[in-house]
């Protein structure tokens, strides 16, 4: 430790819970930038189009909804898409300078995308005419 | 020879309480810089002008401007780059100015003592034994980071330290990162907390500008990401394995 420097900082507080969180926002980031773009090119313009690979095949969805890894893979793109959407809200906010407002519309946020969660694995595991029952 | 027009902020909070900009003709050669500019003005024109410089080299990191609008060392922007514009030369934004261009560096030296900038050993060992050895790629690891001269270029141009000052900041935060990546320090569990608090590296949004305007080519954004990464992962390490995590 160097002498003479004065140290009259207060303890640092890790913010653990954050750090778990731009953890899940970043696994999200990644997921949403390699798995989202090839999940719409083959549901959304592959298979109606009937271009490769999926010309001439039958609906892909039912390749993902019918089984439980299928359904597990859905749930980790969207809903890791969506957490980091709302991590990244919260970030423009800072960087649009809306510090005042950032808390009321981040609680609002966060809630729209946990309501959204708990709706796409509501359908994923109960209404999901493709999943054969458990 | 040219002429080059600058129009410098003057800021002298004995005589007025706010900042106004005053205009000064500089004739110029091809070789010279903002800062010889400047020097002429002070030499010749208005003694009183105010500015820090010292090595003019691109070395010291004193000479920090906003120089038509971008955070830069005088001393390495050219005039002949903006002939036929009037150059506005500016104190760096996000910091208070004490007089001209001479910005209070207060809070970014705290920061710097705050990260412990040196090797931190858990036992010093006498010189007599020898030097602490370091690999070819050990080094390769952090030294780009060490190449940081603290112009503080990096704060002005981060508009997240320009909203919230106790954001620790890119080059505080790439000289923690450089000890933390350093094999012969052995203070990460001193460096962690501080870098790891909520307005240590947390605050960063990526917005990426004090990457891009470092004279000195030095990446504070790989180092903030660098270092959340570290992060999660001891937060993580530290649920899954509550006894032997950090």
């Amino acid at each position: 430790m160097a002498a003479g420097v004065e140290m009259r900082e207060e303890a640092p507080r890790v913010a653990r819970l954050h750090a778990i969180l731009w953890g899940i926002f970043s696994l999200g980031g990644m997921l949403a930038a390699f798995l989202l773009p090839v999940m719409i090119y083959l549901t959304g313009i592959a298979y109606p189009l009937g271009l490769w690979p999926l010309n001439g095949s039958r609906d892909p969805s039912f390749l993902v909804m019918g089984t439980l890894l299928g359904v597990l893979f859905v749930f980790v793109t969207v809903a890791g898409s969506l957490f980091h959407g709302i991590f990244r809200f919260q970030s423009a906010l800072t960087e649009v300078g809306l510090l005042r407002l950032k808390k009321g519309l981040e609680a609002a946020g966060y809630l729209i995308i946990f309501a959204g969660i708990i709706l796409l694995a509501y359908y994923l595991l109960v209404l999901n005419p493709s999943l054969p029952a458990l | 020879m040219d002429t080059a027009t600058i129009r410098v902020t003057r800021y002298r909070p004995e005589t007025g309480p706010e900042p106004f900009f005053q205009e000064y003709k500089v004739p110029y050669r091809n070789d010279m810089v903002v800062l010889d500019a400047l020097n002429y003005i002070k030499a010749n024109l208005d003694g009183s002008l105010t500015y820090r410089w010292s090595c003019r080299m691109g070395v010291c990191g004193s000479c920090g401007a906003n120089v038509d609008g971008t955070p830069k060392l005088t001393c390495a922007s050219f005039l002949h780059e903006f002939k036929g514009r009037t150059i506005n030369v500016e104190p760096l934004p996000n910091f208070p100015v004490i007089k001209d261009l001479v910005v209070n560096m207060e809070d970014f030296m705290r920061k710097l003592v705050k990260i412990k900038p040196w090797i931190i050993r858990e036992k010093e060992t006498p010189p007599e034994q020898g030097e602490y050895q370091q690999s070819a790629e050990e080094l390769e690891r952090y030294q780009q980071f060490s190449s940081c001269i603290n112009c503080m270029l990096c704060y002005s141009a981060c508009p997240i330290y320009g909203l919230n000052e106790k954001f620790l900041g890119p080059a505080a935060t790439a000289l923690a990162y450089r000890y933390i990546e350093d094999s012969r320090d052995q203070g990460k569990n001193v460096r962690f907390p501080i870098v790891h608090e909520m307005e240590g590296v947390w605050e960063c949004t990526l917005v990426g500008e004090c990457s891009v305007v470092c004279p000195k080519g030095v990446d504070p954004m790989l180092a903030i990401q660098k270092t959340k990464i570290l992060g999660a992962t001891n937060a993580l390490r530290s649920i899954l394995m509550p006894r032997g995590g950090r």
